[in-house]
C-alpha cells in the first residue's frame, strides 16, 4: 500500500548490494587474481555468487560424468578393459565402437581398437555402469571445446588411456577425490 | 582558516575562472561579438563532451550496480574494474553493420536515430552545474526544459512509425501516450515549488532554497515523489520502460535500429535519465548548495545518488502494464499534483516566507495529505489481499486408477 | 455519428521472442494492444522423443526422459520408472524410495524456482529475482552432481532403485539447504510479493475458472491456483508419498497472481517433505543390480505423477520384447497450454507474456 510494498522490496536488493561489497572485503586482494576455487560459496554465506571462470575454477565432484577414459589397471601395466563390447550393446546413442584383439596379453583379453564418439555421447553413464571389468570412467575434463565436430571429437584407444592414466592413476572411478581444478 | 577558505573558494569557482580567463585572453585579439560567438560556441562544445563522456562513465556505473544488485559482478573483464567496457561497447556499436529495413521510410528512419540527441543536449543548457556555471540563465529556464523535453517524443514516434515494424509501431504507440501523460504531473509538481521562489529560472530556484535554508524537498515532499515518478516515467526508465518493453515488444521502437543508430537512442535516454535527475537535485534538492566541498561536487553527488536510486528501482520493479499506466498519470499523479498546488498556494498565503515556522506548515501539511490518501486506501488494500489456501487433504473424489 | 472503422494487427510472436520460454510461436491479433485472438503454434523443438523410445530399450530410455522437462529431469525419470516398475511388479528398496522423494522434492522446489522467477522477469523485473532463484537452482543442481554426477541430466533413477547411494556430503549439504531455503522465499516474498506493481498486473489477470481448467484437462499449479485442490501426491498416492505429512495450496480466483502463490507456498511444502524424508531415511541398499536387457511382460501400463508442472504421465505397452511397443507421454505443459488462448482473450499483449510465464512450460515437453 501506498508504495510500502515497493520500499520493502527496494530494502531486500538494497541489502543484496551492499553484501555484495561486504562479501568482497574478505578477499579482497585476491578477487581477480587467477586462483582455484574448490567449492561454491555457501549456502547461508551472502555476496556475489557468480564465479569467474577463467581464473576461477571449481573442483568437480569425483562422480562428475565428463567424457569417457578406459582405466588401466596399476599393478598389471595394462587396461582392465577386455573388449566384450558390452558397453558398445548398451550405449543408447551408438558412440563406442570396440573390437577384440586375436592375442591375449598377460593372460587378459584386451581390446584392439576402441572408438569413442563424442559428438554423439550424451554422457549418459550406462557404458561406464554396465561394464564387467570397470574398466570405464568417466574423466573430469570440462573443456572439451573445438572448432569442429567430427574428427577432434573422436578419440581413439591411446587417447582414451591417456586420459585414463592423467585422471585416474589408481585406475579406478568414481574418483577417489573430487578434481583439483586445472 | 582564511587561507584554507581562499582554497575552497579557488576550487569552488575553478571552472567559472577558467571560463573569465579564456573569454579575457580572446578578448585580447578579437571583437566583442566575436569573444561572445566563440564562448557561446566553447560552451556549447564543453557541454556536448562532458554529456558524451559522462554517458561513458554513466553505463558502467549502472551495469556494475545492477550486477551487484543481482549478485554478480557485472562488467570487470576490460580495463581496470571493467571501467573501460563501455568503450568497448562503443566500437562494438560502431563497428556494427547497419541495417535499414527495405520497407523502412528511409529519410524518416535515418533522421529519427539523431533527432532525440539534440533536445537531451539543450536541456543540459540551462542546468547550474555549480555557483555560476550555468551555460545560460534563461528567465523561463524551467518552461524551457519542459518545452524542449517534449521534442523527444516526436523522435521516438518517427522511429517507431518509420521502421514498419508491428513491435516499433506497438512502442511508439505507448511512448506518445505515456509521455505525454506524464508531462503533465511533471510540470504541475513543480508549480508548487515554483510559487515559493516566484521565479522560473533553474539559478533562482537554487537560490531561494539558500535563503529557506532547506532544500524543497522537506517543505515539498509529495511534489518531490510526484515529480521523480513521472519524471522516471517521462524518460522510460523502469518501472515505466514500456516503450522498450523488452519482454513484451522485444525492443520497442529501436527494434530495427543497429548499430550507431542504435547508440544514439541509447545515448538519449542515458543523458536524459542524467538530467532529470539533474532537474530534481536543482529544484528539490538544494541543487549545488552544500557545505566545505566545492558546490559542483556538490551538484554531482547529489545528481549520482538521484542516478544511484534510478538504477535501484531498475533493478527492483517490475513494469507496468500500459492502461494501468495511464490510469496512474491521471488517477493518481494529476489529482494529488493538482490537490499540492493547491494548498501549496493556501499555505503560502498563509505563512512569512523564509522561516521556520513556514517550514513546518508545509511539513504538516504533506504529512495530513499523505495520511488523508493512506486512510482512504487502507480498507480497500485489506480487502484485497490474497492469502493461498492451505487443504490438507484432496478435494475431488479419489480417482479410480485402473 | 458513425462508428470509427478500425483494424486489427496480426502480430508474430516467437520463435525467437525474449519470454515465450524457448521456440514457442504465438499469432496474435491484436485491436490495438488489445488481444483478440490467439493462435499458438508448437513443434519447433519436437525431437521425436516418442519414437525414439521405442527404438530403445527399457532401460535405455531413462536419459531420454531426463530431456523432456530440463528443468525438472528428476520427476520425468521418476515418473517412468514408477510406470515400468508398475508394469513388471518391481519393488525398489526402501532407502531408493527415500532417495528418490528427495530428489523429486528438490526438483519441485527448483522448478517453481524458475518458474516464479521467469514470471517476474516477464513482468519487467530485469532478472534479479531471476538471478536470486538461479542461485538457488545452482545450489540444488550441485547436489545432483555430487549424487548423479551430472547437473542437468542426472539419470538417476533405476528402474529397480536409483544408481548409486548418496554420498557422504549429500546428507549435511542437503539439509542445510531444506533449512536455510524458507528464509530464502520469506526474502523472496519480501521482495516483491506485497509490491503495488505485482499486485496491480497479477490480479484477475488470465482467471481461469474451475470448471474451465477441469474441462481443459489443466492439472498443477495451474488447477490449484483455480481453487481445484487436487494433487496427485493424495489423490492417488503412488511411491510413499503416503507417509508424509504436507498441505495443498490452492488459490481462490484462478488469476496470475494466486499462481505465483500457490508456487510459492509449494516451495514450502516442498521443503517440509525433503526435512521428513531426511529425517526418516532407513539405511540399505539402493538399487537391484543393473541389467542391460530387461523384458516386463506383455500388457499396458498408464502410471502418472504429480511432476512439477502437473500430471506427468507415462503409458506404455509391452509386447514381452525388450523395447516398449508404445510409449506415450501425457506431457503436463502441453495440455496446460491449451487453456492460453482462452486466458488470453480480452487482455492486454503485455499480460499475454505473463500468463505464458504463468502457465510455466518448458519446450521440450510440450513439442517432445
Ligand atoms: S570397456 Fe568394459 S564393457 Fe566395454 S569392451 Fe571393455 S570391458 Fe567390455
Ligand atoms: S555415456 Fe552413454 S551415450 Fe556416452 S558412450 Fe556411454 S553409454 Fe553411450
Amino acid at each position: 500500500m501506498l508504495g510500502f510494498g515497493i520500499l520493502k522490496g527496494m530494502s531486500v536488493t538494497l541489502r543484496r548490494f551492499v553484501d555484495t561489497y561486504v562479501g568482497d572485503l574478505g578477499k579482497f586482494p585476491w578477487r581477480y587474481r587467477s586462483r582455484p576455487v574448490y567449492k561454491r560459496m555457501g549456502i547461508t554465506e551472502r555476496g556475489a555468487f557468480t564465479i569467474q571462470y577463467p581464473e576461477e575454477r571449481v573442483a568437480m565432484f569425483p562422480r562428475y560424468r565428463g567424457p569417457l577414459m578406459l582405466l588401466t589397471d596399476p599393478e598389471k601395466g595394462i587396461t582392465r578393459c577386455i573388449g566384450c563390447g558390452l558397453c558398445e550393446r548398451t550405449c543408447p546413442t551408438e558412440s563406442i565402437k570396440v573390437t577384440r584383439a586375436e592375442e591375449k596379453v598377460d593372460d587378459q583379453r584386451v581390446p584392439e581398437t576402441y572408438e569413442y564418439d563424442m559428438n554423439t555421447c550424451m554422457f549418459c553413464g550406462f557404458c561406464v555402469q554396465i561394464c564387467p571389468q570397470d574398466a570405464l570412467g568417466h574423466s573430469p575434463e570440462l573443456e572439451m571445446g573445438t572448432y569442429s565436430k567430427g574428427d577432434a571429437l573422436i578419440l581413439n584407444l591411446d587417447q582414451m588411456l591417456e586420459l585414463g592414466r592423467k585422471h585416474a592413476p589408481g585406475g579406478v572411478w568414481p574418483l577417489e577425490k573430487e578434481a583439483e581444478p586445472s | 582558516m582564511e587561507a584554507i577558505q581562499g582554497i575552497l573558494e579557488f576550487i569552488d569557482q575553478i571552472f567559472v575562472k577558467l571560463s573569465f580567463w579564456f573569454s579575457a585572453q580572446l578578448a585580447n585579439f578579437l571583437p566583442d561579438w566575436g569573444v561572445t560567438f566563440i564562448m557561446m560556441f566553447a560552451t556549447v562544445l564543453v557541454l556536448i563532451v562532458f554529456g558524451l563522456a559522462s554517458i561513458i562513465w554513466i553505463n558502467v556505473f549502472e551495469r556494475k550496480i545492477i550486477g551487484r544488485i543481482q549478485d554478480r559482478y557485472g562488467p570487470n573483464r576490460f580495463g581496470p574494474w571493467g571501467l573501460l567496457q563501455c568503450v568497448a561497447d562503443m566500437i562494438k556499436l560502431l563497428t556494427k553493420e547497419d541495417v535499414t529495413p527495405t520497407k523502412a521510410d528511409r529519410l524518416i528512419f535515418n533522421l529519427a536515430a539523431v533527432a532525440p540527441v539534440i533536445p537531451t543536449f539543450m536541456i543540459l543548457a540551462v542546468l547550474p552545474f555549480g555557483r555560476g556555471m550555468v551555460a545560460a540563465d534563461l528567465s523561463i529556464g524551467y518552461l524551457y526544459i519542459v518545452a524542449v523535453g517534449c521534442l523527444g517524443t516526436i523522435a521516438i514516434f518517427m522511429a517507431g512509425w518509420s521502421s514498419r515494424n508491428k513491435y516499433a509501431l506497438l512502442g511508439g504507440m505507448r511512448t506518445v501516450a505515456q509521455m505525454i501523460s506524464y508531462e503533465i504531473p511533471m510540470v504541475l509538481s513543480v508549480v508548487g515549488v515554483l510559487l515559493l521562489v516566484g521565479s522560473l529560472s533553474m539559478v533562482s530556484i537554487v537560490e531561494a532554497q539558500g535563503q529557506w535554508r532547506l532544500p524543497f524537498v522537506v517543505l515539498q515532499p509529495l511534489a518531490f515523489v510526484l515529480y521523480f515518478t513521472a519524471a522516471v516515467a517521462e524518460v522510460n526508465r523502469s518501472p515505466f520502460d514500456l516503450p522498450e518493453g523488452e519482454s513484451e515488444i522485444v525492443a520497442g521502437y529501436h527494434t530495427e535500429y543497429s548499430g550507431i543508430k542504435f547508440a544514439m537512442f541509447l545515448l538519449a535516454e542515458y543523458i536524459n535519465a542524467f538530467s532529470i535527475c539533474a532537474i530534481a537535485t536543482t529544484v528539490f534538492l538544494g541543487g549545488w548548495q552544500g557545505p566545505i566541498l566545492p558546490s559542483w561536487a556538490w551538484f554531482f553527488i547529489k545528481t549520482y545518488f538521484l542516478y544511484f536510486v534510478l538504477i535501484w528501482m531498475r533493478g527492483t520493479l517490475p513494469r507496468l502494464r500500459v492502461d494501468q499506466l495511464m490510469n496512474f498519470s491521471w488517477k493518481t499523479l494529476v489529482p494529488l499534483a493538482l490537490a499540492n498546488l493547491m494548498l501549496t498556494a493556501l499555505v503560502a498565503k498563509l505563512v512569512p516566507q523564509y522561516s521556520h515556522v513556514g517550514a513546518i506548515a508545509f511539513l504538516v501539511m504533506n504529512v495530513v495529505v499523505i495520511v488523508c490518501i493512506a486512510l482512504v486506501k487502507y480498507p480497500r488494500w485489506r480487502r484485497d489481499r490474497r492469502e493461498v489456501v492451505l487443504v490438507p487433504r484432496t478435494a475431488t473424489p479419489q480417482v479410480d486408477s485402473s | 455519428m458513425t462508428e470509427l472503422k478500425t483494424e486489427t494487427i496480426t502480430i508474430n510472436m516467437g520463435p525467437q521472442h525474449p519470454s515465450t520460454h524457448g521456440v514457442f510461436r504465438l499469432i496474435l491479433t491484436l485491436d490495438g494492444e488489445t488481444v483478440v485472438d490467439v493462435e499458438p503454434v508448437v513443434g519447433y523443438l519436437h525431437r521425436n522423443h516418442e519414437k525414439i523410445g521405442e527404438k530403445n530399450n527399457w532401460i535405455q530410455n531413462t536419459p531420454f526422459t531426463d530431456r523432456l522437462d530440463y528443468i525438472s529431469p528428476m520427476s520425468n525419470e521418476f515418473a517412468y520408472v514408477l510406470a515400468v516398475e508398475k508394469l513388471a511388479e518391481i519393488e525398489p528398496p526402501e532407502r531408493a524410495k527415500y532417495i528418490r522423494i528427495i530428489m523429486v522434492e528438490l526438483n519441485r522446489i527448483v522448478n517453481h524456482m524458475i518458474a516464479v522467477g521467469f514470471l517476474l522477469n516477464e513482468l519487467g523485473c530485469f532478472f534479479t529475482p531471476m538471478f536470486y532463484c538461479l542461485r538457488w537452482r545452482e545450489l540444488v543442481v550441485d547436489l545432483y552432481e555430487m549424487t548423479a554426477g551430472s547437473r542437468m541430466m542426472p539419470n538417476y533413477f533405476w528402474i529397480g532403485g536409483v544408481s548409486a547411494d548418496l554420498p557422504e556430503k549429500f546428507l549435511p549439504e542437503c539439509k542445510e539447504f531444506v533449512d536455510a531455503v524458507p528464509g530464502f522465499i520469506d526474502e523472496l516474498e519480501r521482495l516483491l510479493t506485497d509490491n503495488e506493481i505485482l499486485q496491480m498486473r497479477c490480479r484477475n489477470v488470465g482467471v481461469l475458472p474451475p470448471d474451465v481448467a477441469v474441462e481443459y484437462g489443466c492439472t498443477g499449479p495451474l488447477l490449484r491456483a483455480s481453487g481445484v485442490p487436487y494433487d496427485i501426491r493424495k489423490a492417488e498416492p503412488y511411491s510413499i508419498y503416503d507417509r508424509f505429512d504436507f498441505d495443498i495450496a490452492a488459490g481462490t480466483v484462478g488469476d496470475v497472481l494466486d499462481r505465483y502463490l500457490v508456487r510459492i507456498a509449494e516451495m514450502r511444502q516442498s521443503a517440509k517433505i525433503v526435512e521428513q524424508a531426511l529425517r526418516d531415511l532407513p539405511e540399505g541398499e539402493t538399487a537391484t543390480p543393473k541389467k542391460r536387457k530387461f523384458r516386463p511382460p506383455e500388457g499396458d501400463v498408464y502410471h502418472r505423477i504429480e511432476a512439477p508442472k502437473g500430471e506427468l504421465g507415462f503409458y506404455l505397452v509391452s509386447d514381452g520384447s525388450e523395447n516398449p511397443y508404445r510409449y506415450k507421454i501425457r506431457a503436463p505443459s502441453f495440455v496446460n497450454l491449451q487453456s492460453l488462448p482462452y486466458m488470453c482473450r480480452g487482455h492486454k499483449i503485455a499480460d499475454v507474456v505473463i500468463i505464458i510465464g504463468s502457465i510455466d512450460i518448458t519446450m521440450g515437453e510440450v513439442d517432445r
